[in-house]
């Protein structure tokens, strides 16, 4: 198992939870069905994310996409009192009351900016949307291995993954993803929401391992 | 159902274990791959038998992820530290028992294990598939942090939890995964799922249930050195410095006729341990000599005796409290007791208050985690009481005393079972002064005699108007 095969590894999982997690579109279930034969040739099954992925795969692969539409609509958008769960961190993390809303998607812009993306990044979805900010993670690891593949130093892009999991996803994402698990009555977005608590969970102790300076055996 | 899969790597081993299915592979631990084609996929339990392990251990967890199983689930033996078929049929009877009451592992719950001598990132991830180990986490329906409870924090060696606030904060990345905090917990909030004190017991009963001759029961250090000795069970711990005196007693009282804990050397103990595991085998000494079942019974020397005459059973006697209750399981049609026998580190206790500078003011029921100190407002009185069967001497009770430096309350540790037979037993009692107005209870008589004291003669007039009337009632 290379370093640069690992990277890829989270870049498709991270990529196939942000997937997920947007509004579900006609290509979910070719993506999900095709995830999976890509993740297992990277060596999926080596790590304890695995399982949960593999049921959040293969319960979007079985769902209707109109009962999926239902379900994220119940779950994720605005009704009268707010989202059962909501998909955004400034929910999570920032008083809409004293205006910090505002505030922390200013500052996450920044922060996207500072790690060189664009400002089409997450498409439509809002900066402190859960699946730009998986997207986000998707690229970073992209961009680790790529240089890994160029010879050039990763510490850049795995020190911004570490940034970015312990300065934004963290604070929030195992209490959205225990909302989830609360509040969905279709099995497709409980399954993926703790593939995402896996995932998110599996990386706060690795990336740390990935930063530490390679020493002599 | 369970299926057990031994390699067949040096010649198959013929066992039987009833209630399982039993299918040998060849060279199982180089090509765990194969387990594909061998287990049933409707199977829901898997217990395993390979050669060595520690190598091979990231390799075959991928290989049982594979066909679906939670590696921390599945149960492992070690063929190379089982010297013959009996041992290894009570082996894997005792892991299936043990698997059984797995109780399943969150995300949280599960840790990257960092091999000591290869602790480089390009080693733990270009070697193989990493390995995973158990991790604790903490159930907070029972956890008792907000009442000031910091048992775990005080024990775990590597600073991996912290307290503030009334929560117990955990940092995995720090944790050494060693299962004190799982024992230390008073009140059985810390879950680490590889370790539970359910999984264990079930374990010991059934080793001590397969066997038809005297068995001794040998905690050892997952990934130790501790080598097989015919007639002893090895069970399986993170690290023996875990291991409570009630561990050691317990499997008496079910029918072990020894039981002991390998103690690594201090220089192979990863987690500088040892000496933890040394003074709760002196403790568990102790006990057995101070009730007239002796303590060759924890030296650890084969043959192993025959068990204790009709042990006493109950179950749960692995739970938080574990010593309390085997003590008093062993100690059951036996002589009466010899009187206090103090222990070291045993997490049995019992608390005298010093009725002359105690001010009664409750603190210490307040925070007792497992209810030993209770305190109640009766009449015209504060009343608290005290069960040394409770106590599990974590000593909250003297950290909070604002009088301990006046000696208000002593926590000693040890037992005494002629006091567990009294059972709860008042330890103070105190006049409260009443309201004159609305006639609530304002503060201990006790209590307001000492802050009398503090504050002297100059604040009298203050003082008496706080010791006539209530909080209500004081502006009125």
């Amino acid at each position: 198992m290379s370093l640069a095969r690992l990277g890829r590894l989270r870049e498709g999982v991270y990529r196939f939870a942000a997937a997920g997690f947007s509004y579900p579109a006609s290509e979910l279930v070719d993506v999900a069905a095709g995830t999976v034969p890509v993740l297992d040739d990277l060596g999926l099954f080596d790590y304890a994310f695995a399982l949960p992925v593999i049921e959040a795969a293969e319960a979007l692969v079985v769902a209707d996409l109109h009962d999926l539409e239902g379900a994220y609509a119940a779950l994720f958008e605005a009704g009268v009192g707010g989202a059962a769960c909501s998909p955004h961190a400034t929910a999570y993390v920032a008083d809409a009351r004293r205006g910090e809303v505002a505030e922390a998607q200013a500052e996450l812009r920044a922060t996207y900016r500072g790690f060189g993306f664009g400002d089409d990044i997450g498409g439509g979805d809002m900066v402190d949307h859960v699946a730009t900010e998986l997207e986000v993670m998707a690229r970073l690891c992209h961009d680790e291995t790529r240089r890994r593949a160029e010879n050039d130093d990763p510490a850049v892009a795995v020190r911004r993954q570490h940034e970015f999991l312990t300065g934004s996803l963290e604070p929030w994402i195992t209490m959205f993803c225990r909302r989830v698990c609360d509040a969905d009555r279709h099995h497709a977005y409980t399954a993926l929401a703790a593939a995402l608590h896996a995932l998110v969970e599996h990386d706060r102790e690795l990336v740390p391992l990935l930063l530490a300076p390679v020493g002599c055996e | 159902m369970t299926t057990i899969v031994i390699c067949a790597d040096h010649g198959a081993r013929r066992v039987a274990v009833p209630g399982t299915t039993v299918l040998s592979a060849p060279k199982l631990c180089w090509h765990p791959g194969q387990l594909a084609g061998l287990v049933p996929p409707e199977e829901t339990s898997l217990v395993l038998a390979l050669h060595g392990g520690d190598s091979a251990t990231g390799r075959v967890q991928a290989a049982v992820r594979r066909i679906g199983f939670d590696p921390l689930g599945v149960g492992v033996v070690d063929l190379e530290r089982i010297g013959d078929s009996r041992s290894l049929s009570i082996a894997l009877a005792a892991l299936s028992a043990r698997i059984g009451a797995f109780p399943g592992s969150r995300p949280e719950q599960v840790k990257l294990v960092r091999r000591p001598t290869r602790t480089t990132r390009r080693s733990l991830l270009s070697l193989g598939p990493p390995a995973y180990t158990g991790a604790p986490a903490i159930d907070e329906s029972r956890c008792v942090a907000h009442d000031g409870c910091r048992a775990c924090v005080s024990a775990c060696p590597a600073d991996a939890l912290t307290w503030g606030g009334g929560v117990v904060a955990y940092d995995k990345t720090a944790c050494v995964a060693c299962g004190i905090c799982v024992t230390t917990c008073p009140t059985g909030a810390v879950v680490n799922p590889v370790v539970t004190p359910a999984a264990v017991e079930a374990e010991v009963r059934a080793a001590i249930s397969a066997s038809s001759e005297p068995i001794g029961i040998r905690y050892v250090c997952a990934g130790g050195p501790s080598p097989f000795v015919p007639g002893w069970h090895r069970v399986e711990v993170p690290c023996t410095g875990m291991i409570p005196v009630g561990w050691l007693l317990a499997p008496l009282a079910l029918g072990a006729g020894s039981v002991t804990a390998a103690i690594c050397r201090e220089s192979e103990c990863e987690r500088g341990l040892s000496a933890r595991t040394e003074s709760t085998l002196a403790d568990a000494s102790t006990v057995l000599d101070a009730i007239g079942i002796g303590a060759a019974r924890v030296e650890g020397d084969a043959p192993v005796p025959r068990p204790l005459a009709a042990p006493s059973a109950p179950s749960g006697l692995f739970d938080a409290g574990s010593t309390q209750r085997s003590i008093v399981a062993l100690h059951e049609g036996f002589a009466p007791g010899p009187g206090f026998v103090a222990l070291a580190a045993a997490d049995t206790g019992s608390i005298e208050i010093d009725v002359a500078t105690c001010t009664a003011c409750e603190m210490c029921a307040t925070v007792c985690p497992t209810d030993a100190l209770r305190s109640a407002n009766v009449a015209d009185e504060v009343r608290i009481d005290f069960d040394p069967r409770s106590c599990v001497a974590c000593g909250q009770c003297v950290t909070v005393c604002p009088e301990i430096d006046r000696g208000a309350i002593r926590l000693d540790r040890g037992f005494d079972v002629d006091e567990w037979r009294l059972g709860r037993r008042e330890v103070r009692r105190e006049r409260t002064a009443r309201c004159e107005l609305c006639g609530k209870p304002v503060a201990p008589a006790a209590m307001l005699a000492r802050i009398s004291a503090v504050l002297g003669d100059e604040h009298s007039g203050t003082l008496a108007l706080i010791g006539r009337r209530c909080i209500d009632c004081r502006g009125r």
